[in-house]
Parts: structure tokens; C-alpha cells; sequence
């Protein structure tokens, strides 16, 4: 249930970093309240909370929006259901509790978005690898099991990815890197899911044969490829001499055309050949995706 | 019989998460800005998928196979580098997307209604072989489509028969 709040960006990370930086605010918002509110109704302890459940990157800009919705609703409940001689009281608690609640979160463990980024991201790419070996797998030796634990991992990962990064507000100098790094994530896991699809569908064994060698040879590099980003983003040092796999990936081609006319008019005889057609294409893109993020991060 | 009135609400719940997402991605054709607003339409599928993904947990593979259809029709998105070829097929795909949402959205096994996406898919796919193949640099992307189209329209049959049936 909170991972799916996580995803709507309504709740910040809870870890003990928040946690503590919260109990900091409530215990200076409490004592604010006691020696500086005129009102002591517990505005400020209720507006430093709110202005601190920001999304990650994101905690000035929703830290200011949510002040100037929270006043809005405290000036127009008390204009209508209260004494209009406690308006200027309960703005200055709502506006003190802004403060505090946006001070501490931008100075007090403030948020590392790189390292938050990392740690989401990481395991969704060692799953990505483990999901690809098992699909590439199944096509070889079906064992649909295998692919389908692999598959549960990816999505629990997914499901904790970082969003914030699409937030507005969020860190508008970091804004355009992490977003183009998500999306190519993302895509990449649209890929590995059609892959799965695809490679459901039963094939003649004799086709697979002939496809065998350099698909294994294709395995083991895009294996390199997702192995080359976790080492970077591990940051750790990123050994030089990743193949790009593009002559297997022509091979693999070459040996399918061998087997299954590629010309439009003949090839969708069998769905077979369209779905094998399909998985090399397929094949092909997320090398394309994986070679440019390599680079990228290089 | 209440755990099967149950099932039936989680997976109208998650048909209907899935038929926003088909919306999502059918509208990068239609409007044909998707190049250019590229990370706009993709933070809005980044939530969808997040929402059919929580939704599809509970659900059986044969429901969750359908949002790999999904995913893997829409590659077309990417593989287009000229949206005005969408201008051929518009009305072809807007009736796609308008039955397979229809179906998606009401948890009825229609045999009328599968038969007329049915339909829609055929006329896409004479279209496909008459214009289509000749206009498009990579036609072969379009016959992906059609195909993972047949797979999605099976899947579906699949889906709204045994959609009564608690898994």
C-alpha cells in the first residue's frame, strides 16, 4: 500500500533519514507553538508537517505549493466557520510552520537525489539482465517457471522506481539527464516484456537450431551491456572493451534469413516467423537502447 | 461466491487501468506531436504502467499476459520516425482503439463486439497491404502491429470468457 503512494508522489521516501529529520521539525515546530504562536491551536506543528511530505528533489517548490494550498483552506474555513479575529493569528502559525518545515528539509539531510536514483535504479537493472537471460532461455529450453520468478522480481522493482524525477519542481538543472535515463529504463522494460510474450509462442525445433549459437552470442552480450551500467552506476571503475555484439547480431540475422523468407509478402505464412522476426528486431532495439546508455554513462 | 464477486471487482479494476493505457499510447498517433512532446506522453505511461503493474499482481497470467501485448504493440510509437504516415490508417486505428477500450472497460463477454475488432484489425491490415507496405520505410514494424493485434484480440476472447471464473 505505501509503495503505491510512493508512486503517486504523495509521500516522501520514509527512511530514517525522514524520519528523524521530522521528529527534529515537530519538536521546534512544538516549541514554536508553545513560546511564539498567538493562536497555540497547532497550526505551525500541522504546517511543518504537510510542508515537509515532499517527493524527493521536489521539497522547495511542493514545500511552497502545499503552504499556499494549506493557507488557502485555514483563511477560508475561518472566513466562513470562525471568528475573522483569528485570520491574522492562524496565518502567521500556518506561514511560521511553512518555515520551519522548509528550512529543515532543504538544510537538515536534504535529499540525494543521485544516490536515491542509484539505489532505485540498480536492482531493476540486475533484474532486467536476469529476466533476459531467463526469456532468452525459454526460447532455447522451455521452462516457464524460470522465466516467470524472473519476471515477479522485475515488476517489485519497478513498482519502486523513481517518478519524482517527472515531478515539476524537481531539480530543474538535473531534470533532463535523469528523465532521458528513466524513460530508456522504462522502455527497456516494454521491450523485456514483448520479449516474454514473444517467446511463449512454441517454435520448430529446427529453426531454433539454426538461431542457437548466435543468439547464446547475443545473451552474453547484452548480459556485458547491463553489467557495463551496473558497474557504473555502483560507481565503480568501468573496464574498457565492451563489444558491441553488432557481428552476432548480424549473424543471428543472417542465420534467420536462411531458415525463413524476410520478404514482406512470404513472411507472414507462419506466425512463427513473424514472432521470431519480431524477438530479433526486438533484440536489436535493446542493444541499440543499452549501447547508448553505456555510452551515455561512460 | 462472494471471493468470485470480489475477483470480478479487481479485475474490472485492472481492465479498465489497462484500457487508459491503450488510450495513452493510441493518442501518441492521433495527436502526432509525440516526437516532440516525447517525455509528456512518457510520464503519463510511467504512471499507467505503474498502476496496471500494482493492479496485475493479483491477477492471473492471462489477464497480465494482455499488458505484455500491450507494451509490445505500442513499440510502434518507437519505431516510427514520420507520424504523418499515421494519417493513412487514423480512422482504422481510432476504431481499434475505440473497441478494444469498449471491451476492456465493460467486463461483458461480447462475441459481437471481439467479432467487430475482428473486423477492424482485418480492414487495418488491407490497408496495410494496399498503402501501408509501400509508403512506410520499415513496413515490417506494421505487420508487428497487426499481428501482436490478432494476439491482443485472442488474449482478450480469452480474458472476457473466463472472466466469471476465479483463478
Amino acid at each position: 500500500m505505501l509503495s503505491y503512494f510512493h508512486t503517486k508522489n504523495v509521500l516522501p521516501k520514509i527512511n530514517w533519514r525522514f524520519s528523524l529529520k521530522l521528529a527534529f521539525a515537530i519538536f521546534i515546530s512544538l516549541f514554536a507553538n508553545h513560546y511564539f504562536s498567538p493562536t497555540h491551536q497547532g497550526w505551525i506543528v500541522l504546517c511543518t508537517v504537510l510542508v515537509m511530505l515532499t517527493a524527493t528533489g521536489s521539497a522547495l517548490y511542493q514545500g511552497l505549493l502545499r503552504y499556499l494550498f494549506f493557507l488557502g483552506i485555514v483563511v477560508f474555513v475561518t472566513e466562513l466557520f470562525s471568528s475573522p479575529d483569528l485570520l491574522f493569528g492562524r496565518v502567521y502559525d500556518v506561514s511560521l510552520g511553512a518555515v520551519i518545515g522548509i528550512v529543515i528539509n532543504l538544510l537538515i539531510f536534504p535529499d540525494k537525489v543521485d544516490v536515491e536514483f542509484r539505489h532505485a535504479t540498480l536492482p531493476l537493472l540486475k533484474s532486467y539482465s536476469d529476466y533476459f537471460i531467463a526469456i532468452v532461455d525459454s526460447l532455447l529450453r522451455p521452462d516457464p517457471l524460470a522465466v516467470d520468478n524472473a519476471k515477479k522480481k522485475v515488476e517489485d522493482c519497478l513498482l519502486v522506481l523513481p517518478s519524482w524525477v517527472y515531478e515539476i519542481g524537481f531539480d530543474i538543472t538535473l531534470q533532463k539527464s535523469y528523465q532521458y535515463f528513466l524513460f530508456k529504463v522504462d522502455h527497456v522494460g516494454e521491450i523485456l516484456f514483448s520479449m516474454h510474450y514473444l517467446a511463449r509462442h512454441s517454435f520448430d525445433p529446427l529453426l531454433i537450431e539454426k538461431i542457437q549459437k548466435p543468439l547464446e552470442q547475443c545473451k552474453a552480450g547484452v548480459q556485458q551491456f547491463f553489467s557495463a551500467l551496473v558497474t557504473v552506476l555502483a560507481l565503480k571503475k568501468l573496464n574498457e572493451g565492451i563489444e558491441d555484439f553488432a557481428g552476432d547480431i548480424a549473424k543471428l540475422e543472417n542465420n534467420f534469413r536462411a531458415a525463413v523468407p524476410l520478404s514482406l509478402e512470404l513472411l507472414d505464412i507462419s506466425k512463427e516467423y513473424i514472432y521470431l522476426a519480431e524477438f530479433i528486431y526486438e533484440l536489436k532495439e535493446l542493444r541499440t537502447i543499452l549501447l547508448k546508455l553505456v555510452e551515455a554513462l561512460r | 461466491m462472494l471471493i468470485n464477486y470480489f475477483y470480478k471487482i479487481r479485475l474490472k479494476s485492472s481492465l479498465q487501468k489497462l484500457a487508459r493505457l491503450q488510450k495513452t499510447f493510441f493518442a501518441c498517433y492521433f495527436k502526432r506531436d509525440y516526437l516532440t512532446k516525447q517525455f509528456f506522453y512518457e510520464k503519463i505511461i510511467h504512471q499507467q504502467r505503474l498502476a496496471c503493474l500494482h493492479a496485475m499482481q493479483k491477477m492471473p497470467q492471462t489477464v497480465s499476459s494482455l499488458m505484455e501485448i500491450i507494451f509490445s504493440l505500442h513499440q510502434l510509437r518507437h519505431r516510427i520516425k514520420d507520424y504523418t504516415i499515421f494519417e493513412v490508417c487514423e480512422r482504422e486505428l481510432k476504431e481499434i482503439e475505440r473497441v478494444s477500450t469498449s471491451l476492456l472497460t465493460k467486463l461483458t463477454h461480447s462475441q459481437s463486439n471481439l467479432n467487430l475488432l475482428l473486423e477492424k484489425i482485418h480492414l487495418l491490415e488491407r490497408i496495410y497491404h494496399n498503402t501501408l507496405r509501400i509508403v512506410t520505410p520499415d513496413p515490417i514494424v506494421f505487420l508487428f502491429f497487426i499481428q501482436d493485434l490478432y494476439s491482443f484480440h485472442q488474449s482478450l476472447r480469452t480474458v472476457l470468457l473466463t472472466g466469471s471464473v476465479v483463478k
